[in-house]
């Protein structure tokens, strides 16, 4: 990105911010390709993620070098992440709300620092081995967001469509083709459901809301990732260069997103504050402003990480990971909160990044974020929860895809014979135990191929006062691998009278 | 930076009002409720073609065909019971209904209908003319396409040159059920109650509550929330049949499942009898069946059950079936 002169033929500074723009769209759309396709790279892209499950994991994740290199392109550019690919920039910048804020509101300076506090809180906390606090990072908010309440929210509404055009006869054709081409593709075929979906979207909402108090906020004030990028930036090769020949007309200090240019301070920026999104450069009539080498390290500011913030951060850190610590055991776990298959509960609070894309990946929905149920360091870990979803005897998405192995990725073989828990019959509310009524479902559907449901056939009497035979269903332990296949199917109404536990 | 105007708001506004009225026209031009809850049931096939004289014809009520390709079983099968063009004629909407029960099995564990003869009967619908053959089915243990990925049965099939329809759910409409004695209103898929040409290819295997699971039981696969079927499943069972009327049921015996069905999982409860049942009556071909396992008609109580409620003949003995083995 060096300087251009803007008189210059053919390629000029808006052709740069054409280039920009352009590419924050691929990126974008990269990334809704990436997340239909359930590939784990958004992930691999994430230093913060990687370093943080590599404290707390103690192991290097797979792939780590590709955060390796986003590191050194960070510390050859900066910010440029946020304002060239982070899906989260982009969509913040896409719904800036910039036509509804009609007085300028400055923000104090010092909120800036908050997101280096949560920057120092998450890597302390990976140190005492938790990720709890992953669940700041934009990239595992996006991609939660989309799975459990934007992907399956689009479903439910293009139902609804589908439903009342479906009544119309020339929709007919055209739909069926639409269901059976393209469904696939974008949408789930099989209905899902994520009860606790709605949270998710509060809070991208609310994070998008924040814009109508300053553009891109979540950036300027909260984003951990972009903390990290923003540290890099402090001593990046590449920098906003302003010359003096500025005649400081506060023309670019109106058009900067982050407002980290101040008119007050010579129209300088703040390199850990930069996005690098070159609208300052174009704005400015002078071209005073440029990017260009800068070899010593930024100034620092007020806000920047220097005693207080390390130390608030170093405490957060430290109190939170200890608070989860002191909560549950793995003894004393909730016996409900089964675990994707091969993934221990250890793992899940030290390797799982929170982010998600084993949510996604699963084709029943089975996975879904646990509450805090579970303790809360192991808010929005994925569990299995039956009565949504099973876990699918020929599947092994959820390990291929969790890009930091939290979920172990079993091949089909060794994911079929994985036990993830067992089942147990409720004979007080299994019909043919309880109620004498005729059932067996979870024998039919049982999906190992010597089941592990087994029936006794019992002589009992019928209302009419006749006999029937009746089959009464028993778990054999030995076989069960607990994909919930029948806790899912179970047709009593309301809690189902087999039920897996881990 | 430009405010949000009174202008603005009024745009807006206009554009939802817009979009409630849309819909209040389309819910408006729909056809009414009674009308789409009752589909036609389908005409009885009728022995007459034709290039026969109508009164000589005497078409046999089951067809078995045994020792030989998939194609060529189903192809001597059709043909027994009068050939394709009995049952389709040109331009027809076709729709085949195989069981695909769990999703990840291929068809050497005889969980799932053979993808060959599958094929083989849309080839055979196609050459008869057909305007359209669609195959379709819901697995219950994982998606739909896994199903048809798995089980080949997409492939073989659009080879042949039909399609795979992956049932959608908006499809499924209350349907009355008149002749139920149990089940009265069900949720039911739309397409398979309007074809003209219902062609059921269930495979033959072993059911825990069931007993086995053949033509009649097959029918299951074209209902919502199937597992409700259970708390009364013999009685559900005939009360489907009587609403979901094939045309032409052809079972898949070319591999059984004898035990741990229908899910299935291991070869060795699986048996090769490289055989094909054919018929207008689901209840003949179902009762037929039933003697591949070594049982007769009267064990699988929904067989009864169909018989008494007038849905088809489980008495063997009055049928007139023509037997042929290939190659010999
Ligand atoms: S293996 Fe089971 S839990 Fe994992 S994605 Fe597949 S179905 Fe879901
Ligand atoms: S377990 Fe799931 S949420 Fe956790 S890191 Fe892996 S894919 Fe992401």
């Amino acid at each position: 990105m060096a300087a251009e002169n803007k008189s210059s033929a053919g390629w000029n500074t808006r052709s740069w911010l054409n280039l920009r723009t352009a590419i924050q769209a691929l990126a974008f759309i990269g990334f809704l390709a990436l997340f239909l396709n359930a590939v784990p790279l958004l992930m691999r892209l994430d230093p913060l993620a990687v370093l943080a499950n590599f404290i707390s994991g103690r192991s290097l994740p797979p792939f780590a070098f590709i955060a390796l290199a986003m590191t050194l392109l960070a510390l050859i550019f900066g910010r440029a992440w946020c304002g060239w690919l982070c899906p989260m920039g982009t969509l913040l910048e896409w719904i800036s709300f910039n036509k509804c804020r009609t007085k300028k509101i400055t923000i104090p300076d010092g909120w800036r620092s908050v997101k280096y506090v949560i920057l120092i809180a998450i890597i302390l906390a990976a140190v005492f081995s938790n990720l709890t606090l992953m669940i700041f990072d934009p990239l595992t908010i996006m991609v939660r967001t989309f799975a459990t309440a934007i992907w399956p929210g689009l479903d439910l509404a293009v139902n609804a469509a589908e439903s009342l055009l479906n009544n119309v006869p020339v929709f007919q054709a055209p739909l069926a083709r639409f269901d059976n081409a393209l469904r696939p593709l974008l949408l789930p075929t099989t209905q899902l459901s994520y009860p606790e979906g709605w949270i998710f979207a509060v809070v991208l909402a609310a994070i998008i809301l924040m814009n109508l108090v300053a553009e891109r906020f979540w950036c300027r004030c909260l984003c951990p990732l972009g903390a990290f990028y923003g540290l890099a930036g402090k001593i990046s090769l590449i920098r906003r260069r302003v010359n003096e020949s500025c005649i400081k007309c506060k023309l670019c200090e109106d058009t900067c997103p982050t407002g980290t240019i101040r008119r007050d301070k010579d129209c300088s920026s703040d390199p850990g504050e930069c996005i690098v999104c070159l609208k300052c450069m174009d704005s400015c009539p002078c071209s005073t402003s440029d990017f260009g080498p800068m070899f010593s390290p930024a100034k620092f500011n007020s806000y920047d990480p220097v005693r207080r913030q390390l130390f608030l951060g170093l405490g957060a850190g430290a109190v939170l990971a200890l608070l989860f610590r002191l909560g549950l055991p793995s003894k004393q776990r909730n016996p409900y909160a089964i675990r994707p298959p091969g993934a221990g509960e250890q793992d899940m609070t030290a390797k799982c990044i929170r982010c998600g894309e084993c949510i996604k990946a699963c084709p029943t929905g089975a996975i879904q974020p646990s509450q805090m149920d579970s303790g809360p360091e192991q808010l929005w870990t994925p569990v299995i929860v039956p009565r949504i979803g099973f876990c699918q005897y020929s599947c092994n998405a959820c390990g291929s895809t969790c890009p930091v192995s939290a979920i172990p990725a079993l091949s089909l073989a060794e994911k079929k014979s994985t036990i993830i828990g067992r089942a147990f019959i409720d004979r007080d509310r299994c019909l043919p135990w309880a109620q004498n009524t005729p059932c067996i479902v979870c024998e039919e559907m049982c999906p190992v191929p010597r089941k592990a449901i087994l029936l006794h056939t019992v002589r009992t009497k019928r209302e009419d006062g006749g006999t029937m035979l009746l089959q009464l269903p028993t778990v054999q332990a030995g076989r069960c691998i607990g994909c919930g296949l029948c806790e899912y199917k179970c047709p009593v109404e309301g809690e189902s009278a087999i039920r897996v536990t881990a | 930076m430009a405010e949000f105007t009174r202008r603005d708001f009024l745009k807006y506004a206009l554009a939802g009002v817009g979009a409630v009225l849309a819909a209040r026209f389309i819910t408006a031009c729909s056809s009414p409720q009674t009308a789409q809850n009752n589909p036609p049931m389908p005409a009885p096939v009728t022995p007459a073609t034709e290039e026969n004289d109508t009164s000589a014809v005497k078409y046999p009520d089951l067809a078995v065909v045994r020792g030989g390709e998939p194609e060529a079983l189903a192809r001597k099968a059709v043909e027994l019971l009068g050939g394709i063009r009995r049952f389709v004629k040109k331009g027809d909407n076709v729709i085949i209904k195989p069981n695909i029960g769990p999703a990840m099995r291929t068809y050497e564990y005889a969980a799932t209908t053979n993808p060959w003869l599958v094929a083989a009967v849309a080839r055979l619908c196609l050459e008869a003319g057909a305007g359209r053959v669609r195959v379709m089915d819901q697995p219950f243990s994982g998606t739909a396409e896994s199903g048809f990925l798995n089980s080949g049965i997409r492939e073989e099939v659009e080879k042949a040159g039909g399609e795979i329809e992956l049932m959608s759910r908006f499809k499924y409409a209350s349907t009355d059920i008149p002749l139920g004695r149990d089940i009265k209103k069900w949720n039911i898929y739309e397409d398979i109650l309007k074809a003209d040409v219902l062609i059921n290819i269930p495979i033959a295997k072993q059911h825990g509550s069931a007993l086995l699971t053949l033509g009649m039981k097959n029918l299951m696969g074209a209902v919502q929330a199937a597992q409700l079927f259970h708390l009364n499943l013999h009685q559900r069972i005939a009360d489907l049949a009587s609403r979901v009327r094939p045309t032409l049921t052809i079972l898949d015996a070319i591999r059984i499942l004898t035990a741990n069905g229908p899910t299935g999982g291991d070869l060795r409860d699986v048996k090769k009898l490289d055989t094909v049942i054919a018929g207008c009556d689901i209840v003949a071909v179902d009762s037929y069946a039933t003697s591949l396992f070594g049982l007769r008609p009267d064990d699988i109580p929904h067989i009864k059950i169909a018989a008494e409620m007038g849905l088809g003949s489980n008495d063997l003995y009055k049928l007139n079936i023509r037997e042929v083995t290939l190659g010999s």
